[in-house]
């Protein structure tokens, strides 16, 4: 068992993560610094994250999840002041269940978390924004695309504890699916303890919608790259708070690289 | 010589017969004007060409230089050189015009077509329809207002640039200014590709600034006139009362599309502008 600690300066970082070799993960931003990093999670196994954002400082972490089969605890704690962008790319064949624990433990302490999910077998992903001090804002948007064999329980929960005055906690669900026989469940759970907080959940699933394919096949493009062109689109959001071009770019690639696999099929 | 010919056709919604028998023949560089009151089958027979799925041709014809377009999918027929410029066209998130055009060029060809060649096309035809440039960047009509809306129809035809462009009511939503520069650019593409084009319009200024060289009228799922220019122009004066009297022919108006014209959506705005100018 290796263990990896990381202290992450200003800047852009790019890190993967092999969990064959069953790691445990330490990532911690310093005051004041705001920093880029992109995880790619490749490798068969388990693995536990810690993630610590100190006061001040600003995490843009974006995980691109191509494991075999993935198993992931992580918790994320977050310090006053500090800002934590999380997105999730999840376009691995395999199976992935993810605890994804975030804590608010300090006051203006904001989470933005995206997530984008592929799933062709199953998965289970649970995330929990823990808000425990005052003014802490939460957001959350899941987009999932569930194709043939693919089975997805999702649990959004936002908690509000009875200290967190002022804090607000958002979550939007959206799922996709390719056929009736697919199953996606999509868990949200609010436990709101203060009466001076803010709080929704919207939830929506369905399939691709037939008057937009009608439009972009009206042009020349086939049913099969109709549906491309939608679904890229959609997995997609999730690199809008994604700043550097470059990145932005080379991650859009990798997911048009594997719509285009599943697509073609 | 490129020809769209219609033979007999009948189509129905949803077993509702709305088209009963439409005969038309488009050639190259012919603009067709199609009128007729809301709700006679005009945007149905539009996009019974195109291959709406909702729409079932139950008798009749349609071929593209002999062609039977009925047997194409969807994008065959696009890929044959039909378009059609929508009234209500779809907004697809996360899709921007850019990536939505390049994909339907690339479609079209063996290879695909040059970036920078591709760039320069999209920037001049933005250009050309007085839109901003971000445009490109922009999703596939998110946000978009209704003269956006139809500018990115017409922006798709001149990059597409078929063989015949079918146009359902292309000017309401736009001003004035808008319309003028939605109907140079579509006689710019009549001349250089002789395209042949079959507009759906209620307002006869868009006729005066592409001159139609024949116009119909379908009432009842029929076409129960044709002529040229002069028709529109008479419609546009005497509205469709005339027909009755002269042909002794029942007009029907869908009600509910008239309320929701009232209803202050942008064709009463278009009225009452076309009467200030004539004033």
């Amino acid at each position: 068992m290796s263990l990896n600690n990381y202290i992450v300066d200003a800047g852009f970082h790019e890190l993967t993560l092999d969990l064959s070799n069953s790691t445990d993960f330490k990532l911690q931003s310093k005051k004041n610094v705001s920093a880029d990093v992109l995880v790619h999670l490749i490798g068969k196994g388990q693995a536990n994250l810690e993630v610590t954002l100190e006061k001040d400082s600003k995490l843009n972490l974006f995980y691109l999840n191509t494991a075999e089969e993935a198993q992931l605890n992580e918790s994320y704690i977050l310090n006053r002041d500090s800002q934590l962008d999380l997105a999730y790319g999840d376009f691995n064949d395999g199976t992935c269940e993810r605890n994804s624990d975030v804590y608010l433990v300090e006051n203006g302490a904001s989470v933005y978390l995206k997530s984008a999910s592929l799933v062709k077998s199953e998965r289970r992903l649970v995330y929990r924004f823990n808000h425990q001090a005052q003014y802490t804002y939460g957001d959350m948007q899941n987009f999932v695309v569930t194709l043939e064999k693919g089975k997805l329980s999702l649990h959004a929960i936002g908690k509000i504890e009875k200290n967190a005055a002022n804090s607000e906690t958002h979550q939007t669900s959206r799922v996709l699916n390719f056929n009736a026989t697919e199953r996606a469940s999509v868990f949200p759970q609010l436990f709101i303890d203060n009466n001076e907080v803010k709080a929704s959940h919207a939830e929506s699933s369905g399939q691709v919608d037939p008057d937009q394919l009608y439009y972009l096949q009206s042009r020349g493009l086939s049913p099969e790259e109709s549906v491309s062109l939608i679904v890229k689109g959609y997995l997609s959001s999730i690199l809008e708070n994604i700043k550097n071009d470059e990145i932005k770019e080379r991650l859009m690639e990798s997911i048009e690289r594997k719509v285009d696999e599943v697509c073609s099929r | 010589m490129n020809t769209l010919e219609i033979k007999n056709l009948h189509v129905s919604i949803d077993n509702k017969p709305i088209l009963k028998g439409v005969d038309l023949v488009v050639n190259e560089k012919e603009v067709h004007a199609l009128m007729g009151p809301n709700g006679n089958g005009k945007s149905t027979l539009l996009a019974a060409i195109m291959g709406h799925p909702k729409y079932e041709v139950t008798e009749g014809t349609v071929t593209l230089n002999g062609e039977n377009v009925l047997e194409m999918e969807v994008n065959e027929r696009a890929k044959a050189g039909l378009f059609l410029g929508m009234q209500y066209p779809q907004e697809i998130n996360g899709v921007t015009i850019s990536d939505f055009m390049k994909a339907a060029l690339n479609t079209r060809s063996e290879k695909p077509i040059p970036l920078f060649t591709f760039i320069r096309s999209l920037d001049s035809a933005i250009k050309k329809l007085e839109m901003k440039s971000e445009m490109a960047h922009r999703y596939v009509n998110e946000g978009f207002s209704g003269g956006e809306k139809k500018r990115n129809e017409i922006m798709q035809m001149m990059l597409l640039k078929p063989k015949f462009a079918m146009l359902d009511e292309i000017d309401s939503g736009l001003d004035v200014d808008a319309i003028k520069v939605v109907a140079k650019v579509l006689n710019e593409q009549i001349e250089s590709s002789n395209m042949g084009t079959l507009i759906v319009s209620h307002y006869d200024r868009f006729y005066q600034m592409v001159q139609p060289t024949h116009a119909h009228v379908l009432i009842d799922g029929k076409i129960v006139v044709s002529g040229g220019r002069e028709l529109a122009t008479k419609v546009d004066e005497q509205g469709y009362d005339w027909l009755q009297k002269e042909f002794g022919i029942e007009i029907k108006e869908e009600k509910s599309e008239v309320v929701r014209n009232a209803a202050g959506s942008l064709g009463t705005c278009a009225v009452k502008e076309l009467s200030d100018v004539t004033q």
